[in-house]
């Protein structure tokens, strides 16, 4: 039966004459949609651990994965007889599904990025504290210099203020 | 890890020309950590003697899929990385294609079960869809199969017809 079969490593879809097949010992059927999906395979990695996977962005809660749109598509194992206006019903209906689709999605992206340009910021703002010797080298000095005279300066105050409070 | 160095340099054979090759050919596939997972599920695997393998094949390790020479050897290579790093990857969850597909937006179809009567009768086949010719021809939801939007719950509307 012709269908549009799935990568078994990067879940992208393997159109009929496309891509390979391998058959296991055990009868197993992988299918890859190229050989550099081939070929991970082959080096025994997990998908769920290759980054550029769909499998690894999933799990991750990189993508949106439980949604109710997903809940459409699916391997079906039984046939339907053709009928026209079920197929322009069906055909109305992807459309339909898409569009909210990519409309959760991209909700789903805003959230997840919402606080990214604050920690951006913050991160930026503690890597420049701790390597200020790097930025300006001059400055950190004359600040280290004057921190030391500050301190002996104060420790000197409150030296003299115990003095005085013991007289 | 407590096994001193190894005889060898590390990542000496990276710039061996086919090394990667050799391995990489059907003809040398070793079990895949998904084949090794179900051999432990099923409590190990036994190998009968037999002279053409490693020690006759009595030292099998099942994590690996090696054949040792003696007790000692598998011992040792219970003691390696390569072996400690294996039980982590069994560890986690099986990979299946269920699992990518789903990666890709696709689930499996839940039918009902199949209901009898008392004389041992299908009632119901939930695999067998008529086609919606002959069931109503105002809608065609009813044989949700390709009609997906229409019927929220396609099992239960294929239960129904």
């Amino acid at each position: 039966m012709v269908r549009i079969e799935h990568c078994f490593v990067c879940s992208g879809p393997v159109y009929p004459g496309h891509g390979i097949t391998f058959v296991r010992n055990d009868s197993k059927v992988f299918k890859f949609c190229r050989s550099k999906c081939h070929k991970s395979f082959k080096l025994k990695r997990n998908p769920r651990k290759i980054k550029w996977t769909k499998s690894y962005r999933k799990s991750r809660g990189k993508e949106m994965a439980v949604d109710s749109t997903f809940d459409f598509e699916k391997r079906r194992n039984r046939p339907v007889k053709y009928d026209r206006d079920l197929m322009m019903q069906t055909l109305e209906a992807m459309k339909k599904v898409e569009k909210i689709r990519t409309a959760r999605e991209e909700r789903f992206y805003r959230r997840r990025m919402r606080d990214v340009k604050q920690l951006e910021k913050t991160r930026a703002r503690n890597e420049i504290v701790r390597n200020i010797d790097l930025v300006a080298p001059a400055a950190s000095k004359q600040r280290q210099t004057t921190n030391v005279v500050e301190k002996a300066q104060a420790k000197l105050d409150k030296a003299k203020s115990a003095a005085m409070d013991v007289q | 890890m407590g096994t001193g160095s190894y005889g060898r340099k590390k990542r000496a054979t990276a710039k061996k020309k086919g090394f990667k090759k050799y391995f990489l050919a059907t003809k040398h596939r070793t079990r895949d950590v998904d084949q090794i997972q179900d051999d432990i599920a099923k409590g190990g695997v036994n190998f009968e003697y037999d002279p053409d393998l490693p020690g006759g094949g009595q030292f099998y390790c099942v994590e690996t899929g090696r054949h040792f020479i003696s007790a000692d050897a598998l011992a040792a290579h219970k003691k390696t990385k390569p072996y400690k790093k294996r039980l982590k990857e069994l560890a986690e969850e099986q990979y299946t294609q269920a699992e990518a597909e789903a990666g890709a937006g696709i689930m499996k179809e839940k039918l009902p079960p199949i209901r009898r009567d008392a004389d041992g009768n299908i009632i119901n086949n939930p695999t067998f869809v008529p086609s919606a010719a002959t069931t109503t021809s105002s809608s065609s939801s009813a044989s949700a199969a390709a009609a997906p939007a229409a019927a929220p719950a396609p099992s239960t509307a294929a239960a129904s017809t």
